[in-house]
């Protein structure tokens, strides 16, 4: 799922960084909708346009950080993710 | 500043930290669709799905409000990308959804999460209901958390 639009976005990464670091993209398909500050607009414009189809809310940064979940790392709550 | 109180009580009645122990620092709570895909459900005269309920667990540890994945495909919701999380073989990629976490029987309002990380929290449940999230750091950010062990109890103000 969005393997498209996270194809799309690794191609555009290096021209968005310079001027909209830490803010959020939306993708749709092979297509830039829109730049955003907060990612709830963001969700917000693309229920607005597609409704139920998949798009990309992607944060733009230079190296994404993983997440980290130790306690289900750790199995203290009997978990994977 | 909307404030809840959680007390945690044996089956006597009295307050009792085994049970804190025991339970985990747990909120009753729903998972519901998002509010604009809610609206947009109506607009377009279409089902729009129960939310389900569970127990939420309040995570220091975790960066990022995670929800059960099993629980949000169950709504339909669609993922709107992907992260990276880390585990014990390495980092693995998992889908972030957007979805609404209402906090049923307490003050704290309801929120709109846009990108939380599907997870799999199946069978972990407190009595017998299931923990359908992990309330992360990037909630967190934004509340008052008070843990008093002694006290069997935590309170949260938003």
């Amino acid at each position: 799922m969005l393997k498209e639009e996270l194809q799309f976005y690794n191609s555009i990464k290096e021209t968005l960084l310079p001027h909209h670091e830490g803010k959020f993209a939306l993708i749709h398909g092979g297509e830039l909708v829109g730049i955003f500050v907060k990612d709830l607009d963001a969700y917000q414009e693309g229920v607005k346009q597609f409704g139920m189809t998949p798009f990309l809310i992607q944060y733009i940064t230079k190296e994404d950080e993983a997440e980290k979940y130790p306690s289900l790392v750790l199995g203290l709550i009997h978990a994977a993710p | 500043m909307p404030h809840h109180n959680q007390y945690f009580n044996d089956q006597s009645g009295k307050l009792n930290p085994n049970v804190l122990i025991g339970a985990g620092p747990v909120l009753e709570a729903e998972i519901d669709i998002p509010s604009a895909l809610s609206d947009y459900l109506k607009q377009e005269k279409k089902r729009i799905p129960k939310p389900i309920k569970g127990w939420v667990l309040i995570d220091t540890g975790a960066t990022r409000t995670a929800i059960d994945e099993r629980t949000i495909k169950k709504l339909k919701v669609p993922s709107v990308g992907t992260t990276s999380v880390t585990t014990a073989r390495g980092k693995k990629t998992c889908n972030l959804y957007p979805c609404k976490l209402r906090f049923t029987s307490t003050a704290i309002p309801s929120m709109d999460l846009t990108r939380a990380t599907g997870v799999n929290l199946a069978r972990q449940s407190v009595v017998n209901r299931p923990i359908i999230a992990l309330l992360g750091r990037d909630v967190l950010s934004k509340v008052v958390f008070v843990y008093n062990g002694p006290g069997s109890h935590f309170s949260i103000s938003f």
